[in-house]
Order: C-alpha cells, then sequence, then structure tokens
C-alpha cells in the first residue's frame, strides 16, 4: 500500500459516458481519446440500468448530471465523473448520491479533463485502499475479544505475566504464520472444546 | 412533445426599427420563443421589451434609439445557442434581453462570457447562479418559492403533492418545498415529473383525487400546466369535489396570460406567487396597463413575464445612457443601484449579485382572468439567489426574510 504513487497514463483504459450525444460528449470524446483511453458512449435516457458487462468492463464512468432519468448501475461501480451544468443543490446532491470521485462543468472544455480524469481515478483507488484497510481493520477489532481470553488462559494456566503471554502468542501465531488474531481464536475455540468435553463427562 | 421537437428549424424573424432623428442608434436583441411549448410566455416576455422598447425610442431624453434584432428559437436549446451565435458573433452586439428556461440561459452563456456581452434575463428561475455576463431582472427564490412555502404550510396543510416538468426548474423547487414540509412534520405524498410538453395527466389526477393533498406545488411549465390545471378541475367536477377549496394548487409562475390558455372553466381559485400582479392598484401599473393595451391589443392582459421583460429594457437604457456607451463593463457598474419605478414598485438591481430587488406577493386566480393579491411584502425584498441570507425558519435572520401582510 505504501510506495504506490497516483496513476498518472491512461493509456489503454476505458472510459463510458452516460451522456447524450452533444457538444459536450463531442470534447469528452475527442479528448479522453487524445489521453488514450478507448471511449463508448450510452444514451442515459435509453436505458433502465448500465450492463454489468459493460460496467466490470470500464475504468472510468462520465456520468450527465443534468440529465432528466438516469439509468441505475451496478454497486461495484468504477470511478465517476460527474459533467456538470446546473450548479445547483438537487444536481449536487444527486452528484454526490453517485459517489462522484470528480467532475466536469459544461460547457466541457479540453482544459479539465485530464485533471477530472487523473483525481478522479486516484481518489477512487486511495478509497478503495482504504476501505480495504477499514475492513482489515474491523477484522482485528473482531478478534481483539479473542487474543484476549487467549491472553488470561494463558496466565491462568502457565502463570504468566501479562507481557510474558502476548510474547508468547505472538511468537507461536508467527511460527504457524497467522495473525494473532486468528492463531487466538484457534486456541480459544480449542480451548471451549475441550471444557465442553469435560463437563460432558467426555 | 419536446422542446427541440417542437422547433421546426430555429425560425428567425429579423427586424428594425425605423430610423431616426436621434443619430446614435445601439442594437440590442430579443431572444424569446414565441413559438414551441413554451410559447405563450414567450410571447408576453418579447411583447413587454418591444412596449420598454419603443418607449425609450419616443423619450427625448435618451441620447440614443434601440433597435431590436429580434429571434425566435422557438424552445429549442440549440435554437438558442445559434441565435446567441448570430447575435453576438455575427453581429457583434453587446446586449441581449431573453431566454426563459434555464437550460436555455445556460446554454448562450459560453457565448457571451467569449465576447463579453450581457444578457438581460427577465425570467423568475431557480437561483444558484451569478454570473458576471447576467443581469436578473426575475425573481430569485427567495422571492418566489420561500414566500409560497411558508403561505402553503401556515393556511393550507401539510401534505403535498409535487408535480413538474422535468428539468431543473421543477428540480430545484421541489426540493426547497420537500424540505420545508418535511421540516413542518408534513409529508409529501408524491413527487412526478412529466416530460416537457407532455399533456396526458389523466393517470396523476387520479392519484392526486384519491390521495387528497391538502395542496398541490405545480411546477409544470406551458401546454402541460394548462392541460393539469384543466384535467384536475373536470375530474374534480365530476366527482363533486371542490378543487380550489379541497386541493388547491400553488405555482410559482402562473400568470395572467395562462389563465386564458387554462379556459374559463379551470382558471380560477389557484394560487401564485409573484412580484407582480395586472391587478396591482399603482399608478405606474396603471399607465402600463393602458400602454400594454394600446400597442398590443390582442395580447390580453399584463403579467409578471411582460413586467420583468419591460423592466430589463428600461434598465437596460438607462444604464446605457449613464454609461455613455454599450460597453460591458461600464453598463454593467451603469446599473447597480439604479432605482426605476415599475409597474410592481420600485426596483433596482443589487450591487453583489446583480439580481432584482423585488416586491414578493401571493395572489389567488379569479373568474376573470386574474388574480386577487392576498399577500405582499412591505417593500423590496432583496434578491437572494443562494438562498443564503433567507435561510428558512431560522429565526436570527427572521428579519431579512420577506414578510409578508394580508392585503384584505
Amino acid at each position: 500500500m505504501k510506495g504506490l504513487g497516483p496513476i498518472q497514463s491512461f493509456r489503454g483504459r476505458r472510459a463510458l459516458l452516460l451522456h447524450p450525444a452533444d457538444e459536450n460528449s463531442a470534447v469528452l470524446e475527442r479528448t479522453l481519446g487524445r489521453l488514450g483511453l478507448a471511449v463508448e458512449r450510452l444514451e442515459p435516457a435509453g436505458i433502465a440500468r448500465v450492463p454489468e458487462s459493460l460496467c466490470e468492463a470500464c475504468d472510468v464512468l462520465f456520468v450527465d448530471a443534468d440529465a432528466g432519468g438516469l439509468p441505475s448501475w451496478p454497486a461495484e461501480a468504477p470511478p465517476i465523473v460527474a459533467v456538470i451544468g446546473h450548479e445547483t443543490p438537487s444536481r449536487l446532491v444527486r452528484v454526490h448520491e453517485m459517489g462522484a470521485a470528480g467532475f466536469v462543468m459544461k460547457p466541457v472544455r479540453v482544459q479539465g479533463i485530464y485533471t477530472a480524469l487523473f483525481i478522479a481515478i486516484n481518489a477512487h483507488r486511495r478509497l478503495q485502499q482504504l476501505g480495504l484497510r477499514i475492513a482489515e481493520m474491523e477484522q482485528r477489532h473482531a478478534g481483539r475479544r479473542h487474543v484476549v481470553k487467549a491472553i488470561l488462559s494463558l496466565m491462568e494456566q502457565h502463570g504468566l505475566g501479562e507481557d510474558e503471554a502476548f510474547r508468547r502468542l505472538r511468537r507461536e501465531s508467527m511460527a504457524r504464520r497467522m495473525t494473532i488474531e486468528d492463531f487466538s481464536r484457534q486456541q480459544v475455540e480449542a480451548l471451549d472444546a475441550a471444557t465442553r468435553r469435560r463437563a460432558m463427562g467426555g | 412533445m419536446s422542446p427541440e421537437a417542437s422547433a421546426s428549424g430555429p425560425a428567425y424573424h429579423w427586424g428594425w426599427m425605423m430610423p431616426s432623428a436621434r443619430s446614435r442608434i445601439i442594437e440590442v436583441g430579443l431572444l424569446f420563443s414565441v413559438s414551441g411549448p413554451y410559447r405563450t410566455i414567450g410571447r408576453a416576455m418579447l411583447n413587454g421589451a418591444l412596449l420598454a422598447l419603443g418607449q425609450i425610442n419616443d423619450d427625448d431624453s435618451f441620447p440614443f434609439r434601440l433597435s431590436p434584432l429580434v429571434a425566435d428559437p422557438g424552445g429549442s436549446n440549440q435554437g438558442y445557442a445559434e441565435a446567441a451565435r448570430e447575435m453576438l458573433a455575427g453581429h457583434g452586439l453587446g446586449h441581449v434581453v431573453g431566454c426563459y428556461t434555464s437550460s436555455s440561459r445556460k446554454e448562450v452563456l459560453p457565448y457571451f462570457e467569449k465576447h463579453d456581452a450581457l444578457l438581460w434575463y427577465p425570467s423568475h428561475y431557480e437561483g444558484f447562479e451569478s454570473s458576471e455576463n447576467v443581469i436578473y431582472t426575475g425573481a430569485a427564490p427567495n422571492q418566489h418559492i420561500v414566500p409560497l412555502v411558508d403561505h402553503l404550510l401556515e393556511r393550507c396543510g401539510r401534505t403535498s403533492y409535487l408535480i413538474g416538468s422535468n428539468y431543473i426548474w421543477a428540480w430545484e423547487n421541489n426540493k426547497t418545498m420537500r424540505e420545508a414540509v418535511q421540516e413542518s412534520g408534513g409529508q409529501v405524498l408524491a413527487e412526478r415529473y412529466l416530460p416537457v410538453g407532455e399533456t396526458d395527466v389523466e393517470g396523476i389526477v387520479e392519484q392526486i383525487l384519491t390521495t387528497r393533498p391538502s395542496f398541490v406545488f405545480n411546477t409544470l411549465i406551458g401546454d402541460s400546466a394548462y392541460a393539469f390545471f384543466r384535467t384536475l378541475r373536470s375530474m374534480a367536477v365530476a366527482r363533486g369535489i371542490d378543487q380550489p377549496r379541497a386541493i388547491p394548487v400553488a405555482s410559482c409562475s402562473l400568470a395572467e396570460p395562462e389563465l386564458h390558455a387554462i379556459g374559463r372553466d379551470a382558471a380560477d381559485g389557484h394560487i401564485s406567487s409573484s412580484v407582480y400582479f395586472a391587478s396591482l392598484k399603482r399608478p405606474a401599473n396603471r399607465q402600463f396597463r393602458a400602454d400594454y393595451a394600446r400597442h398590443f391589443p390582442e395580447a390580453g392582459p399584463t403579467s409578471a413575464d411582460v413586467e420583468s421583460s419591460f423592466v430589463a429594457v428600461h434598465l437596460l437604457a438607462r444604464a446605457l445612457r449613464r454609461a455613455g456607451g454599450s460597453e460591458m463593463e461600464a453598463v454593467r457598474a451603469a446599473v447597480v443601484d439604479d432605482l426605476f419605478e415599475a409597474p410592481q414598485g420600485p426596483v433596482h438591481i443589487d450591487r453583489d449579485n446583480r439580481h432584482c430587488w423585488l416586491t414578493p406577493r401571493i395572489g389567488v386566480s379569479n373568474r376573470e382572468e386574474g388574480f386577487d393579491v392576498i399577500f405582499e411584502a412591505e417593500g423590496p425584498v432583496r434578491p437572494d439567489p443562494y438562498l443564503v441570507l433567507s435561510e428558512r425558519r431560522t429565526t436570527a435572520l427572521a428579519d431579512r426574510r420577506p414578510r409578508l401582510r394580508l392585503v384584505k
């Protein structure tokens, strides 16, 4: 995760425009093409939902924020750049709700498209990395209970101090190439099972 | 019918005034859709501008004459763009009075920026803009929707049904209305949108008559609005429902010429928030009505749309005179704080946001195709296009909000 610089070249990537054919979409298509992207355009009024396959295949989605009706798209969407004409609360709420990571204002000019693309793709990547990190933290957080239990049982059974018990746990888990949380859970579960067997007279 | 479909190509009706004794001629563009789905309003706006133009040209205190260059974009955004390009790039005009919908305004704005020209925009609109290239003479949201919201919630009830034409005017006003209704503990029963020009409204009317909201908030424009008013009234009558009392319809844009378009049977009992009604009893308005009837005997009554483009042309001419030329920055500086006695009362352009100080009012339509004014603000209210000064229900700022007083 560390040491990853921002993506700076977009050559070979694919952009999907959810935008009616007009001067704005023409400027987008031309400019994205020059930046090395393959561009496809979809009429927002024509469909109820952007096909999964199309959404999965593209690296960035440009959406007309002013369109009267917009199709829905899969939750696992690529980075979104909103194309904004009306800078008004109702439209901005919509831009926010679609999770736009960047925007360009209408009338769309060549200048600003590379910036929007750069920021959206990299902000989206940063968000995804943060999301992964949060998931990892949550998992660890959930495992904390087991670590505490494992430490307590080591202290109790082997008469160890708290620090010594933690060091032992860490050493053992590293030897097994497991996280301390997973190893602790395994130990606690084994211990619980043994306790249950004894209680049942097994 | 979409605005695009209704335009049979951009139809231009270029017209020049007669040459005059006053040697200096300043050409002014008039950009109004007198064909297409909102032609009734476009016609009213063009008439108001032409009336003011004639008065300027008859008035020797102006050292120039205004010559109108008129174009009809037919309600199509493409038509607006082409006409604006023609006026600014082709004819080199510095000032254009026109546009009605926000999408038409957004469409032409880049040309005004490119050519250092000023658009004198005479329509009430949803706000959230303050372009350096626009003078806004129509009502800002704190001058139309905010007073209406207060009136409806206090007088009509808390369950609402929102219906509008599918574009920014409706989206934005409905957002304001929805938030106010929810804040007051009320309920929005539905929020429905029709394409501009759509007249198939029976399904929606059916739902309104079944769900019985305490009021309907209407942001339909043009033909869709007229069809809606007629259908709602006739279906209500068929069921013995006294619609104006049981389910009043409130709008921020309903004006006198539209009552005529709705037709006598369905025109009465509708609530409208506006800075101008033809029935205002002011000397300047009496004169305005008489002049309008003389110049446009077929056009019917005056309205907010007639008045705001009339005001725009007067403010433009006065600023041209003060600036001593038509250069954009000089004119823009000259128009600020120039107090003009408009038919609605005194108005002037705000120094900060170049919108107009106007007097909010609420009227109820009658059977004579006019409005009875039931509330009005004590005086001109400062325009607040971003709704930052007139936060609803914020007591600390209450004194900045238009206070409406009972008229009768």
